[in-house]
Order: C-alpha cells, then structure tokens, then sequence
C-alpha cells in the first residue's frame, strides 16, 4: 500500500531529527480496511512500520482480538524495553483512518490523518 | 436540613488539598476538623495543621479522638497508601461514611477486610475517580447510546505531563511481583501505573457496567524521570486487559514529563463497538488563542517540597499557551456526587467495593508485569 509506504518515510524522517528525543512508547489506531480478513495483514504491517519508527527489534507481541471481533490489538515489546500497542480496526463505512501517538523521552509527536485513494 | 460533618484525614501535598476544598465549597456540607494518626512524622504533621489553618477548622492530632466528634458524617481520607487501608478500617469501624482517595489502599487484604466492614455497618462509600469528569460523562453516553453497536473494545491512554525527564539509557525493567505496601509514593517519585492506570480501569469497569475484569497483561518501564528510576517505581505502564463477556481492553500510562503535552497530558480513550469507533480526547484544546504576543508556553518553577508537582498547590498551570485557561465545565465535582449518594440521590459510580476489583487487577498487572505472563483474575 503506497499510503504506508509514505507514512513509514515521512514519520521515520522526522523521527531520526529526534525532536521528541528517542521514543519509547507508540499507540497506533490503524483503521484502513473494510474486509474482517485483513484485519491482521494490516496489523502486521503497522508492527513493521513500529520497528521502524522505534528503531529497535520487536522482542514479545501479545493479541487481542480477531477477524471476528473486527478489530486486532497487540501489545509489543522491543528489544531495549520499549513498548508499543497497535490496533487495526475495520473502517465500518468512515474513511480510512490513522490516529499515532508517539510518547519520548522529550516530548510527543501526534499524528491523525485521513487516507486518500 | 442540617449539614452533612466532613472530617478530613491528612492535609496538604496530598489530594486533600482537592477534596477537603471541594466539600467545604458545598454548602450542604460542613467541614469539621482536620485530623490524622497520632505518629505521624513533623512534616507530615505540619502540612496536616497547614490544611487546617487554610480551611479555618482545628487540627485534631489522635485520628480516634477526632471520630467521637460530634457532627462527623463522613471521612474523607488522604494518606499515604501504606496507611489508608488501616486509617479507612478505623474510621469504618466507627461508623463513619467514606470517602476514599485512589488506589484504595497498599494492601489487597486490607482493601477486601474494609469491604466486608463497611457493607456489614451499611456505609456510604466512594472512591475518588475521574468518572465524573466532562470526558467521562461524554463517554459514558456514548457508550450507552447504542451508536457505536455493541462495545467490543476499549483504548485508553492516559498520561501526566509533569516532571523534567531526562535521556535515560533503555533497559526492559525488572518489576517486583508485589510492590512494598509502603513503597507507592516518596516526595519525589511516585509507581506511576498504580497510581495513573486506577483512573482507566475504573472508567473501563464503569463504560462495561461493572464487568469483571478476567485477565491481566502489563508490562512496565522507566523510560521518563530519572528520580523514579532511582527510586526504582515505574514511571509508564501498559495493560491488556480482558473482561467477562469477551470485552477487551488495552490501557497505557504514566508520568511523561512537562514537555509532552501544553496542558495535563494527553488523555485519549477510543471506544469500539460493532457499528463504529470513536476517540474523546479528554484534554483536547477548547479555545485557543494566537497572536503575535505569543511567547510560547512555559512551565512551573519547582517547589522542593514537591519536584514533580504531585499536588494542587504545586501544579501551577503551564503559561503562555495558545489554549487560554477555560474553567472546567459545568458539572458536579466528584466530592458534590458523594454528597449526593449521602443524601440517597444516586448510588456510588466507584464505590469502595469498585476499587477493590480494580486494586486486584493493577496488583495483578504488577504480578504480569514480573512474570511476564498473563494473569488471570481473582488472585
């Protein structure tokens, strides 16, 4: 999807300027698909970007959740005790969205957005 | 009808520089005394006859001495968490209604035998929470509204923006399966997930109508501050709960530093439901002001009797913001609900039999937290 093709270079980008100092915790409300069965194809696309942005390897991941529920959560775990928790949601009839929440050692960065095409 | 009798237990750099101001606010309520055990330590002491002296009604120095006054409704108690299991007993013991500050208490065991006491006296009780909070109330209806369908998860991030942090070197941390009773809260460092995820698991348990919490997965860090990392309490703590009925939940906390938000911290809870989701941003700008007389804002100056701004009268609020200062919105003050349970107007939304569940669960997430492994509930 080229939508977190970008979203992976631009908050990585501004991420290694480190204006929140290093980060060490994301919250992540993926709303991108409307179809129960790639609810987590979309979560484990969002752990990838997390790994990036996070710059660190995941250790643990923990799930919530499922196709039939409509939503998948995970509680992740990173290599130097960073932690993160990613949610992928259906879209249920609103347009795709993301809501990031980035928590450093020196600030937050907040990111919502509405994805188009 | 006559005034409802506050007694108060303990006095500033505490939350009772909330509550106790609160209820003297109501004019159905009338504050007797300020009161505390007869060991406390000098400082402690001297802040207890502060309160007093603010509040205009004397310092009483022996808690039991303090109970047979005539005129006391109610106690509203504030100590150390160590010490609230032991001082609410006593004041259960005589007869008094409670008003209790978050977490209950130090002690899981403490917390159950308050419980039985107060049910079998009939007593009034309520602990503090943030449930009558406008974010709270806004969530609540929306809940309840049947517009999302049927709830099916619940996000919440809660986070203080105080403290200096610091560029602390990342390890995972290594929890204690079961904190120290006395070991929750020093003049400089506080166990943020005890005290900042309470606020969640409470509101969760009241958004599902008391559902009962199942399970527990927690992990902690210190990533922030570096006095609660010498003190070695956590400073950040994140939950996945799961309640009856197949509800889950996830919750993040802590105490993120001055910087991290131009106000109290971000306080975002996310409701999922079958029809749709929906995010209330508890904090969110209300009004907001720009110009070019902007400075950008700036935090409090230090107070070292309380470096981390724990308590009101230290937590000046930031300056210099685009948000301009907005009182907050028209509701009753959690003290005002109390008063109102008092009176048989409505039942407690976090009763003290609330809190013990949610107590169990955050002694539990400790206990995942040390294991690194879901726990399931009751312990």
């Amino acid at each position: 999807m080229k939508y977190l093709a970008w979203l992976d270079k631009t908050l990585a980008a501004k991420l290694r300027e480190q204006p929140i100092g290093r980060p060490v915790f994301l919250r992540a409300f993926m709303q991108l698909t409307a179809d129960h069965g790639r609810l987590r194809e979309v979560a484990d696309q969002a752990l990838v970007l997390a790994t990036s942005w996070m710059g660190d390897s995941i250790t643990e991941t923990v799930w919530q959740g499922g196709a039939k529920e409509g939503y998948v959560s995970a509680m992740v775990r990173f290599r130097s005790g960073q932690t993160a928790l990613i949610s992928s949601e259906l879209t249920q009839g609103e347009e795709p969205a993301v809501q990031l929440l980035f928590m450093g050692q020196h600030g937050s960065l907040r990111f919502e957005d509405v994805v188009l095409g | 009808m006559a005034q409802l009798g506050a007694l108060i237990v303990t006095g500033g750099m505490t939350h009772q520089e909330n509550y106790a101001t609160g209820f003297k606010a109501d004019p159905r309520c009338r504050v007797v005394a300020v009161t505390d055990e007869k060991d406390v330590d000098q400082r402690r002491a001297s802040l207890n006859r502060k309160l007093a002296a603010e509040l205009g009604v004397p310092y009483i120095a022996d808690l039991d001495d303090a109970l047979r006054q005539p005129g006391v409704d109610f106690v509203s108690i504030c100590t150390e968490h160590h010490r609230q299991g032991r001082v609410s007993i006593r004041c259960a013991e005589a007869g008094k209604h409670l008003y209790v500050d978050k977490p209950l208490a130090g002690s899981l065991e403490e917390a159950r035998q308050l419980v039985r006491i107060a049910a079998e006296r009939k007593l009034v009780t309520q602990m503090f929470t943030q449930l009558h909070f406008p974010y709270a109330i806004r969530l609540a209806k929306l809940a309840s509204s049947g517009k999302l369908g049927e709830l099916k998860a619940i996000h919440s991030d809660l986070f203080f923006a105080k403290g200096f942090t610091e560029s602390l070197p990342l390890a995972p941390r290594k929890e204690a399966e079961t904190p120290r009773s006395d070991h929750f809260l020093v003049l400089d460092a506080k166990r943020e997930m005890f005290n900042i995820a309470v606020y969640s698991l409470t509101l969760i348990r009241h958004l599902t109508q008391r559902r009962r919490f199942v399970s527990v997965r927690a992990v902690t860090g210190n990533y922030f501050l570096g006095q609660n990392k010498q003190r070695d309490m956590e400073d950040f703590g994140a939950l996945m709960v799961t309640l009856e009925g197949g509800i889950t939940a996830t919750i993040a906390s802590g105490r993120t530093g001055w910087y991290s938000h131009p106000g109290g911290g971000h306080n975002r809870t996310r409701l999922v439901g079958t029809r749709g989701s929906v995010t209330v941003d508890g904090w969110a700008t209300r009004g907001e002001i720009t110009a070019d007389t902007a400075k950008g804002w700036r935090v409090p100056e230090v107070n070292p009797q309380d470096p981390m701004a724990f308590w009101a009268s230290s937590d000046q609020r930031k300056t210099g913001g685009t948000e301009w200062f907005l009182p907050p919105a028209p509701v009753p003050s959690d003290q005002a609900v109390f008063l109102d349970c008092l009176e048989g107007k409505r039942k407690p939304a976090c009763s003290i039999a609330d809190g013990v569940a949610v107590l169990e669960t955050l002694f539990a997430a400790y206990r995942s937290a040390a294991r690194g492994q879901e726990i399931t509930l009751p312990l």
